[in-house]
């Protein structure tokens, strides 16, 4: 009886053991197979489009619409930046680019460069842009 | 026994103790070589997993890297591997540049190089596992230095001992990254702020010598001071000023002589390699209306006689506030009243004179009688005998018994008049129950209209028409006094306040405005005057500004037009320096008839073609004024039947009659005198001129615009002469602005000026020097307050600081007044620009 006793002991002290070998290594087998899901969901998330589109409209439709008067740039720019808020906030981001300067050229009283904010906030990215933008480019 | 079971108890407590020691050093040995077996590879795993995520954040960062401005991105990794916290961090060794992931142990470590991107960017920072958010955070600073431009509008500005100056700052021209903030600092410590958003300033200037003698440099016996201003720019981003101080003059001396105000300037100061800048010349006519002619005018009056100029135009308007002066009072009906008629005179035993003279004065008297149970009636009838009104009540009924409230004005200004009320019961007579009284003295305003002398014949204007505007007039009455006249202001065909004196004499005249509701409040009105007698005080200002050696002439037009001698001289009948001859015929038109605008533009060419050769030389000018459109001189109009014109039918719009004024006025514009283009400018006058036909007749500014105005009113009318006088007021004449860019730095793109307001430029040229590359450009005369800005573009391909114009070289040279063919020349104050390659970014984890 006694025999059977101690028997009972160590096999119930084993099997804790154990159990607690196998938890452990559980754990560090999870963090395993965990390993390479941040930087593939990095890859993937990361906004880069949706920046690329706000620089595009920039550096394109801004620039391009340079020839309008003063007045009407600043319109433009305000209607433009004020429908992005809202396309953007539609796809659970904020992206804004307000124009804050604009100024009309000397030669043409058309606008001759301006300043610009781009924002974008979404997917754990913060962008943030300010630029001068002339017929030539942004600096 | 008991011993025996004791020894064996303890017996087997030992070996179980011994053999479970034994059990879990073995077990703990053998879990720790199983778990770090594993855990070296889960490390491994994770830390590629944590560096693949940076280096995936910085590639995709590096995609989009803001010009200036910032990118951060979360970074989310384990606070522990296994049991183990690390750090992650950048990491140089040699010439390379690391993401370093290790352990606290320091057992593990991992690097991934960051190849070639560190070559746009520095690292920097270090985070640990256990904090709590982990960032990487991209910066990139490009420094762009704000630039000051100040330009003041006037350049000199006049100011007498009694009325200010004022001048225009102009700060638009600044420039800066982002969002900019400006200072002016004036002479005397002053200072003025504003944002971008607000770049011009209007500064009044009263006339202080001591001020000016302390803080300026005051030239006493030219009562000219010549003061600093100076404008700080200030950007928010980099905390960066610029600062630009210009030259004020400020004088009482109105014969100072015109002047440039000559200012370069670049946009922006700071550039990247292959980036223009743009580089300015402003120019700005400088002096006074009466100074600075280059050369003598040959100009026409041509003025609207036709039978609408009898209409009237807008003098000038008014408007205030006035609140009535009320007397209240109480009054106790009692029980003694009840069911007894009631009667309360309010009245003055005051003549009302002159106010009211020859009119009803009982009007004079408004009152109200608010009864005790709330019913308000107004005290209509007239007493009469006595200067008032009375109220009646035939029945005081039991509700109406308490506190009536009696409210009165009088309108009557300038005069303190006694004010009486006298209650009357009915007891089988009337009987006198009350009575009270009080000096009365109006509230009112006073409005000055002042005809001037000298603008028509024996002084004496057509008609005045004043009035109070709608609804405005119900609330009020009016008298107009002038001289000894004093009329009151009378219900005009349903406008009530309506003055009209006719003729009127040019003097002072004050229109009394006096409250009649109890409401009154606000009120506004205008003065009118004759159409024609505006055109007179307009055209006669306009001979007023003319100088001595000028030629002037009148044409007048109605149903044909008429040239007026106003020469005795065997040479020269229609055109005089005699401007008084001039004002005199002025001074005789009169309305009537259609309006013929060919015929008047015929005649006034004839007038100036009658001798070419004495006003050769002088700038030929014709200012046509119009209330209307051409209704008179088809091609069937016959000068020697000038009233009967089978086309047109002298009250409408005649297109065969414009048609032919078009090619009149294209004729006169196509004409020389003496080299000099005949010039026509336009002034439509009133609201039914035809704007688009006279327009058309007028000719082109050499900025492009028509020399064209509009006037609705008198002032606006004496405004487009004097304008028009001003187009002929030199500054400067054969300007030649000439700018060396030295080498190294390279024209690009065509260089182009601009002129706002009646400057003549030439097409700028660009050529070599020795030093460098000149623009040039040619102005044949620059007018008082236009201004002329020459832009061009240079660009570096290589950073450094760049003068950007050859001292000595870059110049401005123009004849100044009094045109002597002399030469001045301004060099043109040395600016420079950078040029320079953005900040390095920064990347830094954290």
């Amino acid at each position: 009886m006694a025999g059977m006793n101690d028997r009972g002991q160590l096999i119930i002290l084993f099997a804790l053991i154990v159990s607690g070998i196998i938890v452990t290594l559980s754990v560090i087998y999870t963090q395993n197979i965990l390993a390479g899901m941040e930087s593939s969901r990095i890859i993937m998330v990361f906004p880069k489009e949706e920046i690329r589109n706000l620089r595009d409209i920039v550096e394109e439709d801004f620039i391009d619409s340079m020839g309008l008067k003063k007045d009407e740039f600043d319109e433009y720019t305000y209607n433009v930046s004020r429908d992005i808020r809202i396309l953007y906030a539609q796809k659970g981001s904020y992206g804004d680019i307000a124009v804050f300067g604009s100024y009309p050229s000397a030669l043409t009283s058309t606008v001759s460069y301006f300043n610009v904010r781009i924002t974008y906030i979404g997917g754990g990215i913060e962008y943030n842009d300010t630029t001068l933008c002339r017929p030539e480019g942004c600096i | 026994m008991n011993k025996k079971g004791v020894s064996i108890l303890v017996e087997y407590l030992i070996l179980m103790s011994i053999l479970t020691l034994f059990v879990i050093v073995m077990t703990l040995q053998l879990n720790h070589q199983l778990k770090e077996i594993q855990l070296g590879k889960v490390i491994e795993n994770q830390f590629s997993d944590v560096s693949a995520e940076i280096s995936s954040q910085i590639v995709d960062i590096a995609s989009i890297t803001p010009r200036n401005g910032y990118v951060s991105a979360k970074i989310y990794m384990p606070k522990s591997i296994g049991d183990r916290e690390f750090y992650a961090g950048f990491r140089n060794v040699g010439n390379y540049t690391y993401i370093y992931i290790q352990s606290d142990d320091g057992k593990y470590e991992k690097y991934l190089g960051l190849g070639a991107t560190i070559l746009y960017f520095q690292t920097s920072g270090m985070t640990y596992s256990l904090s709590g958010n982990h960032s990487l955070e991209y910066t990139k600073r490009t420094v762009i230095y704000p630039s000051a431009v100040l330009i003041p509008k006037p350049s000199i500005v006049y100011v007498n001992a009694s009325s200010p100056g004022e001048v225009v700052f102009d700060v638009s021209k600044s420039s800066a990254y982002g969002w900019w903030t400006w200072k002016i600092a004036l002479w005397n410590g002053t200072e003025i702020t504003g944002d971008m958003d607000d770049t011009t300033y209007t500064l009044s200037i009263n006339w202080d010598p001591t001020e000016f003698s302390t803080f300026c440099n005051y030239d006493s016996v030219n009562l000219t001071a010549y003061c600093n201003v100076t404008l700080t720019v200030s950007d928010v981003i980099y905390h960066m000023n610029d600062t630009d101080t210009v030259e004020l003059t400020i004088t009482q001396n109105i014969s100072s002589n015109p002047d440039i105000f000559i200012k370069k300037f670049v946009i922006p100061p700071q550039v990247s390699p292959g980036e223009p800048f743009e580089i300015h010349v402003y120019i700005q006519g400088k002096g006074f209306l009466t100074e600075g002619r280059g050369a003598k005018l040959s100009v026409v009056h041509v003025i609207d006689t036709s039978g609408s100029m009898n209409w009237e135009t807008k003098y000038e308007t008014f408007s205030g506030y006035i609140t009535p002066s009320v007397w209240d009072v109480q009054l106790n009906v009692d029980s003694s009243f009840l069911g007894k008629p009631i009667w309360i005179q309010i009245y003055t035993t005051d003549s009302l004179s002159p106010w009211w003279d020859g009119l009803d004065k009982d009007d004079a008297i408004v009152a109200r009688v608010e009864q005790a149970d709330g019913d308000i009636w107004y005290a209509n009838g007239e007493l009469g005998s006595l200067n008032g009104r009375y109220f009646y009540d035939s029945y005081v009924s039991s509700s109406e018994i308490g506190i009536w409230n009696i409210s009165v004005i009088a309108s009557i200004p300038d005069k303190t008049i006694p004010l009486i009320i006298d209650v009357y019961r009915y007891d089988g007579y009337w009987n006198l129950v009350y009575t009270t009284s009080t000096s009365y003295t109006a509230n009112y305003s006073t409005e000055t209209i002042i005809l001037p002398e000298n603008y028509t014949r024996n002084d004496q204007y057509e008609y005045l028409v004043v009035k109070l505007s709608s609804p405005y007039y119900y609330d009020f009455n009016a008298w107009i006094e002038y001289s000894s006249v004093l009329d009151y202001c009378y219900d005009y065909w349903g406008y009530p306040t309506y003055c009209l004196e006719d003729p009127a004499p040019a003097t002072t005249y004050t229109y009394y405005v006096v409250p009649y509701a109890f409401d009154a409040s606000f009120y506004e009105g205008e003065s009118s005057i004759q159409k024609l007698d505006s055109s007179r005080i307009a055209a006669i200002t306009f001979n007023s500004m003319l100088e001595s050696g000028d030629l002037v002439g009148l044409v007048d037009y109605s149903y044909y037009a008429t040239k007026h001698p106003v020469n005795t001289s065997p040479y020269l009948t229609y055109l005089t320096s005699n401007t008084s001859a001039v004002d005199e015929e002025i001074k005789d038109l009169a309305p009537s008839g259609a309006t013929n605008i060919y015929h008047a533009l015929n005649q006034s060419k004839e007038v100036l073609l009658e001798n070419t050769t004495i006003i050769s030389g002088t700038i030929p000018l014709i200012i046509l004024m119009s209330d209307g459109e051409p209704t008179w001189g088809s091609y069937a109009w016959d000068p020697s039947d000038p009233y009967n014109d089978p086309i047109c039918d002298g009250s409408s719009y005649c297109s065969s009659g414009a048609n032919r004024a078009i090619d009149e006025a294209n004729t006169i514009k196509n004409t020389t005198i003496g080299g000099e283009n005949i010039t026509i400018c336009t002034i439509a006058f009133g609201y039914d001129a035809n704007t688009d036909f006279l327009q058309q007749i007028a000719s082109k500014r050499s900025d492009g615009s028509k020399c064209f105005y509009t006037a609705t009113n008198y002032q606006e009318l004496v405004e487009a002469y004097r304008d028009i006088s001003k187009t002929f007021r030199l500054s400067a004449k054969n300007v030649t602005i000439t700018d060396v860019v030295p080498s190294g730095l390279e024209i690009v793109g065509t260089p182009s000026v601009t002129v706002t307001g009646n400057a003549t430029a030439g097409t700028p040229v660009t050529y070599s020097t020795s030093q460098g590359t000149a623009v040039q450009v040619n102005i044949s005369e620059v007018y008082i307050n236009d201004e002329i800005e020459l832009v061009f573009q240079a660009v570096a391909y290589k950073p450094g600081d760049y003068s950007l114009d050859v001292y000595g070289l870059s110049n401005v040279t123009y004849e100044p007044y009094p045109f002597t063919g002399d030469i001045q020349v301004y060099n043109l104050s040395v600016i420079s620009g950078r040029v320079s390659t953005d900040e390095m970014a920064v990347v830094e984890i954290s």
